[in-house]
Formats: C-alpha cells, sequence, structure tokens
C-alpha cells in the first residue's frame, strides 16, 4: 500500500508559475515601489527617509526596509493561501505535497525578491541617469552599487527568516492577529535580528569568543554566516513546519506533539535562564565552589530545574486547556534536564580556558585597530562619500596592525580590567554587562592577537582607555598614513547639498591632499596641541581645512543637519578655496530664488509687518554678528522711522550685492525672515531665506556694517558680539 | 473504490467521525445525508485528504490520501470557490489553475460545461451569484476528469432547472467514464432522484447504508380491506414495519420482496388492495425507526 509522500517532489515548476500569477501583483508593487526608492538613492534621500520612518538606518536603506516589508506580505500571502481556514477545502485537496507547496511557494517569492533587487538598480540607474542633467543634483551619488547591493543581500537574507519565522509561527498558532502582531513587531524593529548579530560580532571576550576566538575580521564572517545560517535553519523549520501542519489543529498545539514539546522546552529554557539571571550573584558565587564542592552547586541547579519543570507544565496545562495532558508530557523534561545538565560541563571547560587568558603586554603579539574604535571619523568623508570607495577603504583600516608598546600597553589594561569583570565574584556583573551588551548592541572594538595566534575583539568600554588607545594610535605613524590615506575618498562625491556638485568635492580632496596625514589626523580627531579651530559640536558636516602657516589653519565648518544653515564662521583672510567656492555657491543659489526680488522689495519699500534675523560680516580678519529684531510696535517712533530706513538701505544692498558674488572680498552671511500681512486679503505672507552669502564691495560693506551698529544697538533685542579669530 | 475503516476524527472533546465502516463502490452516485453537524463534511475532508484522521484507515485503490498526491490525483474536491480565490480570479483563470494541477483536465469539456450552464469564462468568481458559483464548482471539477468527485452540499439551493441540469451531468459523468461521484445533503430530497447509493450519516457514524432503489424496493405500503375483521396477527408471517386501522381499511408498510409479498396478501383474498411506493423519507423513517432512532432527531 503506498502510503506517504516521501517521493513527491520538493519543487513542482507548474505549481510554482500559478503561485507566480497568484503573487503577481504583490510583486509588481513592491518592484515598483523599489524602481522609485532606487530613483531616491540615487540622490541620497533613502537614508534619511529610512531614519525617518523607520527610525533607524541599520537595514542600508529604505530600499532595504522596504525589501524586508516585502517579505512580511509574502508570509502573509502564504497564510491566507495555504494555512487560513478559508483555504484549506481548496489548497489541501489539491494533488500536491505540501512540502512541494511552501517550497514552491519560496521559490516564487524569492523570484520576485530578485525582481525587486532587479528594480531596485533599475530606479537607482535611471536616477544616475537623471543625475546627468545639468541642474538636476548632478553632484551627489550616494548610493554605491556594491554597498547597496550588499545591503539588499542583507535584507533579503533577513527577509527570507521574517517569511520563514512567520510561516512556523502560523503553522504553530494559526491566529490571523498573532501573525498580525508578529509582523508588526518585526516591521517596527527591522534591525532585532542584524542587531543581534552584529552585538554578536561586536563584543568581545564573552562566551562565543572564548568558544571561538576567531577575530574581528573572523566574527564579520561570523556574523554573515549566522544570517545566512539563520535564513536556512528558518526556511527548513518553516518547510518541516509547514509540512507536518495539521489545518484542522489550528489553534490547538496539543495535536502537534513535536512542535509542542519544542516551544514547551524553549519555554522552559528561557524561564530556566531568567531564574539564573535573576539569582545570578548566588548562582556564580557558588558555581566556582561548585567546581571544587559537587554538593554546593546541587542547590541552584535543582533550583533553575524545578524553575523550568514549573514553566513547561504551566505552559502545557494552558495550552492543552488538561491537567492530565500537560502532566503526562512531564515525560519529556528528562531530555531538557540532560540539556540543562550538559551546559555545565561546557561551561567548565569555557571556565577554564577563560581563566588561562592572559593579557599582559609581554603576551600580546600586536593590536590591530579599526575607525570606529576613536568614534566617528568619517566628517569630512560624509561629505564626499562614495560608498563603494569607502567600503575599500574600510578593509584596508581593519588591517591596521600596530606593535607599538605603548598601544600594546593601553590594550593590555584594558582587556586585563575587562576580563577580571568575568572573574570571580564579579562574574555577575560580567554576565549582566554581557547580556546588557546584547541587547543594546555595538560597542567600538580593537583586535588583540596573543603570542598564540588567538584574536580576542576587544570592547572598548572605558573611556579612559579609548581614548589612551586612540591618542596612542594617532602617533603611530602606520595608522595615520593608512587611515588618513586620501585615496579612501578621492573619487568620492557630494552626498549634501547636492548643489555643491563635483567641482567642489574635487576641490576639497585638493586642499586635503596638500595636508599631511597627521595634519589631517589633526582636524578629524581633535588630536593635536595645535589650535585647530576645529568647532566640535559641527555633526556631521564639513570641514574644509588648509593650511596658512605652519600651525594656524583657516577652517569653515558648514555643518549641521540639513546642511541648510551656517553654524559657524572662523577664518582668517585666507579663505579656503573650498570655503569660497561654497560661499560663492551658496550666494549663487539664493540669488536665485524666485522669491529674492519680491523681498528686497518689501525691504525698500517697508511693506513688511515684521523683519527679524541675523547678519554675519566675514573678512578683513573678523567676524561680526548682529541682530536685526523685529522692528514693529515696540520702539518709539524715532527708533522705528530709523529701523525702517535701515531696512530699506538693506534691501538696496542686497539689491547691488546681485551679480557680485565672488568677486567681492567682502563676504557677509545673511540669515533673513520677512514677514507681511495683506490688509485686504487678511493673508500672511513669509519669507525665510534661510542662510546665504553675499559678496558685497567696500562702500556697501562698510555702509551695511555702520547700519547694523547704528540703527539697532539701542535696542534690546540688539547683540553684537565680536569673534576674534 | 472508497475503503474507510474504522474512521475515527476528533475535534476537542467532539467525535465527528466515529470508528466509521463502509466501502464506496466504484461508479456510482453516493450520497451522504444527515444533519448539521452529522460528519459528513468531516468525512469528505478526510476523503480528500484535507484533513488527517487520528485512527481507522481510508484508502482509495489501496491508497492512503493526506498528503499524497498520486492518491489525490484521482480526486477533486469540489470547494468554495468565494473563500478560495482571489477578488480578480475568473472562471477561466481558475480553470487555468486546475488544469495545471490536474493532467487530465480538459479544456474543451470545461468550455462545453460553461456553455450547457450559460457561464462566461471570463465572468470573475466574486461578481457571481451563489447559484452560479456552485455551478462553477461543477463545471471544474467534472472538468478536471478525475476518479472520483467530492460535492459538499454543492447542489443544495440550486434553483429546480439549475439542479437538473447538473444531476444530469452527473448521471453522464458516471456512465461516460465511471466516475465515482460523492454527494452530501442535509435535505434527503435533494438527493432522492440523484443518487444511487445513500448513507445515513448521524453523530459521526453511518447508521444506514444502502442502494436507493432496493430501499424502495424493500419497503413498501399496502391499503388493505377484508370482508371479514383481520387484526395485526393475520400478518405474522410478515416482516411488518408499520400497522394502521382504520374501520376495514388496513394500512401496513412491509419489508421485504415486493412480488412475493404481494401474492401472499393476494392469497389472503382481500376485497381491496393496493400497493403504493413510499417516499425516500418515508423509508428512512421506517428504517430509522426499526433501528431504534427517530428520523426527527437525526433530521
Amino acid at each position: 500500500m503506498a502510503t506517504t509522500n516521501n517521493h513527491a517532489p520538493l519543487f513542482s515548476g507548474k505549481y510554482y508559475k500559478e503561485l507566480l500569477k497568484e503573487l503577481k501583483t504583490i510583486g509588481i508593487i513592491f518592484a515598483a515601489i523599489q524602481v522609485f526608492f532606487g530613483f531616491l538613492g540615487a540622490f541620497g534621500i533613502g537614508q534619511g527617509l529610512a531614519l525617518l520612518v523607520f527610525g533607524t538606518t541599520s537595514g542600508g536603506s529604505l530600499s532595504s526596509n522596504i525589501y524586508s516589508i516585502f517579505f512580511i506580505v509574502a508570509a502573509f500571502n502564504f497564510y491566507i493561501g495555504h494555512i487560513a481556514r478559508n483555504s484549506w477545502d481548496f489548497r489541501l485537496s489539491l494533488p500536491i505535497a505540501k512540502k512541494t507547496m511552501i517550497v514552491s511557494h519560496m521559490a516564487a517569492v524569492l523570484t520576485y525578491a530578485a525582481l525587486i533587487f532587479v528594480a531596485n538598480y533599475v530606479g537607482v540607474l535611471i536616477g544616475e541617469l537623471v543625475r546627468l542633467i545639468p541642474g538636476a543634483g548632478g553632484g551627489s551619488v550616494p548610493v554605491g552599487f556594491g554597498e547597496q547591493a550588499v545591503s539588499l543581500i542583507k535584507a533579503l537574507l533577513e527577509g527570507v527568516a521574517t517569511y520563514s519565522g512567520l510561516i512556523i509561527l502560523a503553522c504553530i498558532i494559526g491566529r490571523f492577529m498573532t501573525l498580525l502582531i508578529a509582523a508588526g513587531s518585526a516591521l517596527v524593529l527591522p534591525d532585532l535580528f542584524s542587531g543581534f548579530v552584529a552585538a554578536v560580532r561586536e563584543r568581545g571576550l564573552n562566551t562565543l569568543s572564548i568558544i571561538l576566538p576567531v577575530g574581528i575580521r573572523g566574527m564579520k564572517v561570523l556574523s554573515w554566516a549566522l544570517l545566512v545560517f539563520g535564513a536556512v535553519a528558518l526556511t527548513v523549520i518553516a518547510v518541516v513546519a509547514y509540512s507536518k501542519h495539521r489545518v484542522e489543529t489550528s489553534g490547538k498545539p496539543a495535536r502537534a506533539p513535536w512542535i509542542h514539546i519544542l516551544i514547551g522546552l524553549a519555554f522552559a529554557a528561557a524561564a530556566g535562564l531568567l531564574a539564573a539571571i535573576i539569582g545570578a550573584a548566588y548562582y556564580w558565587t557558588h558555581y566556582d565552589a561548585a567546581l571544587d564542592n559537587k554538593g554546593v552547586i546541587i542547590g541552584p541547579i535543582i533550583a533553575v530545574i524545578l524553575v523550568m519543570i514549573i514553566a513547561y507544565f504551566v505552559y502545557m496545562w494552558i495550552s492543552m486547556k488538561s491537567f492530565k495532558g500537560a502532566a503526562k508530557r512531564l515525560m519529556f523534561l528528562p531530555i531538557a534536564m540532560l540539556v540543562i545538565l550538559a551546559a555545565f560541563p561546557i561551561a567548565k571547560g569555557v571556565d577554564k580556558k577563560w581563566e588561562k587568558l592572559d593579557f599582559s603586554a609581554s603576551n600580546i603579539k600586536y593590536v590591530r585597530v579599526t575607525d570606529a574604535a576613536f568614534g566617528n571619523v568619517s566628517g569630512i568623508y560624509t561629505m564626499i562619500y562614495d560608498f563603494g570607495s569607502v567600503a575599500k577603504g574600510d578593509s584596508g583600516v581593519y588591517n591596521i596592525k600596530l606593535t607599538d608598546p605603548a598601544v600594546i600597553d593601553i590594550a593590555s589594561k584594558s582587556a586585563i580590567e575587562y576580563k577580571a569583570l568575568g572573574d570571580g565574584d564579579n562574574k555577575s556583573d560580567f554576565l549582566s554587562n554581557m547580556i546588557s551588551g546584547y541587547l543594546t548592541a555595538s560597542i567600538d572594538i580593537a583586535e588583540i592577537t596573543l603570542n598564540d595566534g588567538s584574536k580576542w575583539a576587544l570592547p572598548m568600554v572605558s573611556n579612559e582607555y579609548t581614548s589612551g588607545l586612540r591618542n596612542a594610535a594617532l602617533n603611530n605613524s602606520e595608522f595615520i598614513e593608512r587611515a588618513m590615506s586620501i585615496d579612501r575618498v578621492k573619487n568620492g562625491r557630494v552626498v549634501d547639498p547636492d548643489w555643491l556638485g563635483r567641482d567642489f568635492s574635487k576641490v576639497l580632496i585638493g586642499e586635503l591632499e596638500k595636508l599631511t596625514p597627521e595634519e589631517r589626523a589633526s582636524v578629524m580627531y581633535e588630536f593635536s596641541e595645535i589650535d585647530l579651530h576645529y568647532d566640535g559640536s559641527v555633526i556631521g558636516g564639513y570641514t574644509s581645512v588648509t593650511p596658512v602657516d605652519q600651525d594656524v589653519y583657516a577652517t569653515v565648518s558648514l555643518a549641521s543637519w540639513s546642511y541648510d544653515h551656517l553654524i559657524k564662521v572662523r577664518l582668517n583672510d585666507k579663505l579656503p578655496e573650498s570655503s569660497k567656492l561654497y560661499m560663492q555657491k551658496s550666494a549663487e543659489r539664493f540669488h536665485k530664488a524666485n522669491d529674492f526680488a519680491d523681498m528686497v522689495d518689501r525691504l525698500k519699500s517697508g511693506k513688511y509687518d515684521e523683519v527679524y534675523g541675523d547678519l554675519t560680516f566675514i573678512g578683513g580678519g573678523q567676524t561680526e554678528w548682529c541682530n536685526i529684531a523685529s522692528c514693529k510696535g515696540e520702539y518709539s517712533g524715532a527708533q522705528e522711522k530709523m529701523q525702517q530706513d535701515a531696512i530699506k538701505r538693506l534691501g538696496e544692498i542686497l539689491e547691488n550685492s546681485r551679480g557680485s558674488v565672488g568677486k567681492e572680498k567682502n563676504i557677509v552671511s545673511f540669515n533673513l525672515n520677512v514677514y507681511s500681512v495683506d490688509g485686504a486679503a487678511g493673508r500672511r505672507y513669509s519669507f525665510n531665506f534661510g542662510s546665504g552669502f553675499f559678496a558685497l564691495n567696500d562702500k556697501d560693506f562698510e555702509e551695511l556694517k555702520s547700519i547694523m551698529l547704528n540703527a539697532f544697538s539701542n535696542n534690546s533685542y540688539d547683540e553684537i558680539q565680536e569673534n576674534d579669530v | 473504490m472508497i475503503q474507510i475503516t474504522n474512521l475515527t476524527k476528533t475535534f476537542g472533546q467532539t467525535k465527528a467521525v466515529d470508528d466509521m465502516t463502509c466501502t464506496i463502490p466504484d461508479g456510482c452516485i453516493f450520497g451522504m445525508v444527515g444533519a448539521n453537524g452529522a460528519g459528513k463534511s468531516t468525512l469528505l475532508r478526510l476523503i480528500a485528504g484535507v484533513y488527517m484522521q487520528d485512527s481507522g484507515t481510508i484508502t482509495i485503490n489501496g491508497e492512503t490520501i493526506y498528503d499524497n498526491p498520486s492518491a489525490k490525483e484521482n480526486i477533486v474536491f469540489s470547494s468554495d470557490l468565494m473563500r478560495t480565490v482571489s477578488s480578480g480570479a475568473t472562471l477561466k483563470r481558475m480553470a487555468d489553475f486546475y488544469a495545471t494541477v490536474y493532467k487530465k483536465f480538459s479544456y474543451e469539456k470545461f468550455e462545453h460545461l460553461a456553455s450547457v450552464f450559460g457561464l462566461k469564462p471570463k465572468m470573475r468568481i466574486r461578481a457571481m451569484s451563489k447559484g452560479m458559483t456552485k455551478q462553477s464548482q461543477t463545471i471544474l471539477a467534472l472538468s478536471c476528469n478525475a476518479k472520483m468527485i467530492l460535492f459538499d452540499e454543492t447542489f443544495d439551493g440550486l434553483d429546480p432547472v439549475a439542479r437538473n441540469v447538473a444531476k444530469k451531468l452527473l448521471y453522464r459523468e458516471v456512465c461516460d467514464n465511471g466516475t465515482t461521484i460523492l454527494v452530501t445533503s442535509h435535505s434527503l430530497r435533494e438527493l432522492e432522484d440523484t443518487c444511487d447509493q445513500l448513507a445515513m450519516v448521524y453523530k459521526g457514524k453511518i447508521v444506514l447504508q444502502s442502494d436507493v432503489e432496493g430501499l424502495k424496493t424493500k419497503l413498501f405500503k399496502v391499503q388493505l380491506a377484508f370482508a371479514d375483521e383481520r387484526d395485526r396477527s393475520a400478518f405474522d408471517g410478515f416482516d411488518v414495519l408499520s400497522f394502521n386501522k382504520a374501520g376495514k381499511v388496513i394500512n401496513l408498510i412491509l419489508k421485504g420482496d415486493r412480488d412475493e409479498s404481494e401474492a401472499r396478501i393476494k392469497a389472503m383474498d382481500p376485497v381491496l388492495m393496493e400497493v403504493l411506493p413510499l417516499s425516500l423519507e418515508e423509508v428512512f423513517t421506517y428504517e430509522m425507526d426499526t433501528m431504534g432512532y427517530r428520523f426527527e432527531e437525526i433530521m
């Protein structure tokens, strides 16, 4: 009697084609979305949107997050078509084995995933072509193809894991709402899995690294391996889960013993672990003693096992709704106990290895350092990013091997301190650190290679050692030479603001090339006794530098979240070319604004209700900053008249500046807001020009300066500051 | 041939199918009748391989069915299309789907049947009335040319014209291709003139199974009058299921060989004798009574 489906094929081409038709609408919609976001990505918009929408850019870009959503939708497609009650009669009566159904569905989903992958590149390609059109944001190319591919492949693997995970959940629970909540969680926390993997990769001296001391690169490989393994394992489990799933028992896991036992054990193990953590201090204290005296260990172990038994029993009782049935299931607990007991010899082995770890300076062969060990080094690079070239640079930086005794000494002290957390009575601290580390993910790392060749990722948890190692590394010519290599960004292009264009990045890189690696490092790391005039509050912005003489630099920091306005200007009379160029382009852009003329007209005619803003005079070796305060209703008639005259003249001077951009030496940074109300219509007009640069002739410059100092010096809103260079 | 042996299926505390044993021969229209919740649909789903039984066996030509594609190749479960397809699916789209899955699917037959029912293949399923959906189910199921077709209350509620068309198509399917057709209904009248085999399902068990003609000929009603007084004892030699006397008129429900019984009664020299046919419902009522069931409770 032929009775099984063992000979049924895993994959059915015909059924696969049918599923392609069923998934067609979903696939096309997502492909279209990916074309759109790929297009946006070509202009560097994806990551900002991802940050806005998902609160993270860890997925790489919005494209990769959208990619993940596709897999969630695909999982729901499978649920509705193959698992939901309405689908049973139709789908399960077909002469197709269940394993064939799910594998074919997976194949169809992956086919559309490939299409969506390609669609993203089509979008990027279209964006790239559009960028070639003058004035269409030609200066910005943030998306490196390689980086995008890596991001999407990561999203693909995570998506497959999510898709399979949801199918497994659907097979176990079978409830739409549960699935919806799970999918929502996956959506809200898109980087949950990758965060865990990153934690595994980036945590040093943890249990895993003791078992597998593979170093930073090894951990990176391991993280990818874990991701691939996770996706594959979940896929296989999903196939088995659906093949074994009996629809009529949905919501009653008592009828699927194998999965019931698995969940019960997992639940019990989790409860046991929780119990172990709660009693960690007591546990670890006794654990050490237990290695020598088996009698002492019995108490905590029994306590943990008891918790597991109770948790398992309660879970079974609730899920089976049968006390008797739950009691029967306890027969599986010996297996659970064996699993727990097996952990102890492993722990003992790990402990022995742990004790032998010697991080003394004499036992350290060398230390590798990464950019990440010193915080954000990107600074200038974020301005001229090309993901592809940076990725190459990254791998180079990872290879920096330092044998400097000072570096080794600091790394040794840091490692010994960190290891001490895991020693003796402090093991509970170590454990809690480790667990919290897993939850909070990344920490900067250096890599220590011992004399026996084993590599250890060292978390730079102490500021003292982090800065110490940083300083030591920055004194190391090899690190400086490689980390500060301009080759890393030589082919980079400006990300933001896109109106800066390619010529700006060339000028900037040209200036950087003239600096020595040490000078660049000084600027980037604020690491020097030299006064660099570097504003540390700048957020990921642009710092252009140029040597003026042996010791002094002129620095212009033009940076903010949006790169739209000036935060601070410090310079001397030798303004860097990149800064000039920035100002010129900014001024051009300002003058091109459609409502510039309207604003000037209103200033000149007095048709406004309120004017406020600030002016910054740049030039002549000094910077002066003036507030233009609100000038209606709060002043005496004489003051108001004087201010109105001043503002009228201000309009004339601004008008004069038109066309002189870049030709004059007197540069003014200008941030002006003009409000007016149309009395008849009752409409309020607002002109907010943000910031812009104006190059003025000597006469206008002096007059404007005089106006500002005189016209606004007598009211309470007036502030004048002078900043020395 | 479908062989069901000691089949049991339980949902929670409810035994939907309870130690059921029966044989469904090839090439017949097998009707299963029972009240809602009797276990008819569960049995069909077990036969179709949608459910897996808790115990017992169910085989088609020796093969088990659950998750067994080669056995399922011979079965089509005519399921509710409204619940299974996307909103945009047309009858033709569903035909394409079945054609992909069932090797013997015939587009020629599909188009012919669609024209018989007056349905347009390009019509969207979701736009169809309930009756049209059921007709579509029938068309698709018959077009698969499977050895066995399962209809779960598919013909209940069809208008008389459509029902007659459907019945004729089923007859032709059985005659031409030797197909076995299983039909369930909660109404005996729906199946009365369709099936050649009938089973009554009650609380997960088949309480009565017989061929329809046999049932009808084995049970019959006789109206009699004698010149003298006769009581029930006069008919002791007969298998009397019911005896009623009003004045000199006696109404009997007899079970057994009709011709032989008729000859024996004639020999008793009645002044009036008339043999009347029983409706299937009456047959079932009396049969149930003899088995200790009350037909009204079962249906």
